[in-house]
């Protein structure tokens, strides 16, 4: 049930009765043919009904508080699985408090391993010995810790043996779907003819360079007042428009053609992320793509 | 008025004190006999809060009369629920001795049971969304107007329109990604 933001834009003005006569009989006409419109327009029915009843609301409110009260079992005879239970969580605090002891060394046990008389082993890596499978803090020797970047105190130390491997670059199928759509207008289309390339980092605080060029093709002499965006890779994060960065797109109109250039640095960690060009009045969407950032 | 009569009287009007109560003493029972047919607790929740919610939609109807304990109602409703959960989910059930000869015309129930999972799915979404949202719909819904919710949020008027919209699309775009809406839209076009 995929529809294009303008069929979206179309049913909100339909619902909200900002369409003239002529646009209402067109949407109708399009509507009585079109299963998905027709679909679209049920779901916002639905959820209009359901938003318009304050005391079903309500209601699912109080029922949902009942979530977090607690509940008396009325099983017959539950002691023995209550018995597991308690001994299985028993072991796991066990184990968590021997990982825990052996994995977050304090400061005076990570002065120790960083003494001098070390320095030849390998200080490369964290590794982990597997016989016992405890972390090996990596040797630092003191000579090299004064140019080690600050660190704050309560930052774990050598915690992750792979920080790449945890980068977090899975899609956004709702963005995925938008990038290389037809989200132009009636009036207006953004082409996009020099995209942001995927950038590599030496480290994750360094800045990236963020360049974006194209054109702006209009019906007619005007064009929109455009914004761009940056999200997150998070699933929620364009739903809630919680963007990252938002930048004003300053239009150049010459010899009649209105063309853009968007250049500045931005400060963003490694991961995937989603660029939306949108209309800064109407917030129709016209163009989507996105970017990778790397640690070397 | 009777016990049974009270507690459809507090669902009716969202008495949270008493829906506790029936929370407190039906909610194990159900528990009990979810587990028992292959559910998990989770299911049983959602078993109990769809029978609740049938029973606030029949009461608040003005179709409605209680011809049984409030106890063998709510167990015939939940067991009807679950029953048709497992009939999807093809799973096995054991036989209990819960009266089904309250649930007077199943097809009009499930159809009931259908649009109660579907508000369910709208409202569990609607929770979701960012507070900014959730706020302005819950304005929205509690009968504010534009002008109410622009003051309240110190937005412009305009912008509230906008932003409501916006949160809508958020809302749909959520209800629509989940898997439980095609199967909800699928029952009800069947």
């Amino acid at each position: 049930m995929a529809l294009s933001e303008e069929i979206l834009q179309q049913i909100e003005r339909y619902r909200l009765g900002d369409m003239s006569e002529s646009e209402i009989s067109e949407f109708e006409a399009a509507a009585s043919t079109n299963e998905e419109i027709r679909q679209q327009l049920q779901l916002h029915d639905d959820l209009d009904k359901l938003l318009a009843d304050k005391d079903k609301l309500e209601f699912l409110e109080t029922l949902d508080s009942l979530r977090d009260m607690p509940v008396t079992e009325s099983r017959k005879n539950n002691s023995l699985i209550y018995i597991l239970l308690a001994i299985l969580l028993l072991a796991l605090i066990g184990v968590a408090n021997f990982f825990l002891s052996s994995e977050k060394p304090d400061k005076e046990e990570e002065i120790l391993v960083n003494e001098p008389s070390r320095e030849n082993s390998d200080q490369s890596e964290v590794q982990f010995d597997s016989s016992s499978r405890q972390k090996i803090i990596p040797q630092v020797p003191a000579t090299q810790v004064e140019s080690l970047p600050d660190v704050d105190e309560d930052t774990p130390v050598a915690e992750d043996p792979d920080p790449i491997a945890l980068v977090d670059y899975s899609i956004n199928p709702q963005l995925e779907q938008m990038i290389g759509s037809q989200l132009r207008s009636s009036d207006f289309e953004v082409v996009v003819t020099s995209k942001q390339p995927d950038s590599q980092i030496a480290n994750s605080s360094d800045l990236i360079n963020f360049n974006l060029a194209g054109d702006v093709h209009s019906s007619d002499q005007d064009h929109p007042d455009l914004n761009l965006y940056i999200f997150s890779n998070n699933l929620t994060a364009y739903d809630n428009f919680e963007y990252l960065i938002k930048k004003a797109i300053d239009v150049d109109l010459n010899n009649e053609k209105a063309t853009f250039i968007l250049s500045f640095q931005a400060a963003l960690e490694p991961g995937l992320y989603y660029y939306v060009i949108e209309d800064a009045y109407s917030e129709r969407p016209y163009y989507v793509d996105k970017f990778a950032i790397k640690l070397n | 008025m009777n016990k049974s009569n009270e507690f459809i009287e507090a669902i009716v009007h969202n008495d949270r004190q008493k829906i506790q109560e029936i929370y407190a003493r039906f909610f194990p029972m159900i528990q009990g006999h979810v587990l028992d047919n292959s559910g998990s607790k989770e299911d049983a929740f959602d078993v109990f809060q769809d029978a609740l919610i049938i029973i606030f939609e029949k009461a608040r109807s003005n179709q409605f009369t209680l011809t049984s304990s409030f106890q063998t109602f709510l167990f015939s409703v939940a067991r009807f629920v679950w029953l048709n959960k497992l009939k999807k989910n093809r799973r096995e059930v054991i036989t209990s001795d819960f009266d089904e000869s309250l649930i007077d015309n199943k097809a009009e129930w499930a159809d009931m049971l259908i649009e109660e999972r579907k508000q369910r799915l709208f409202w569990s979404k609607l929770n979701v969304l960012s507070e900014e949202c959730q706020r302005l719909l819950q304005l929205s819904w509690k009968g504010k107007s534009g002008k109410e919710i622009a003051q309240a949020m110190n937005y412009s008027v305009e912008f509230v329109k906008r932003k409501r919209h916006r949160c809508k699309t958020a809302l749909i775009n959520k209800i629509q990604n989940d898997t439980a809406f095609h199967i909800v839209y699928e029952a009800i076009n069947k």
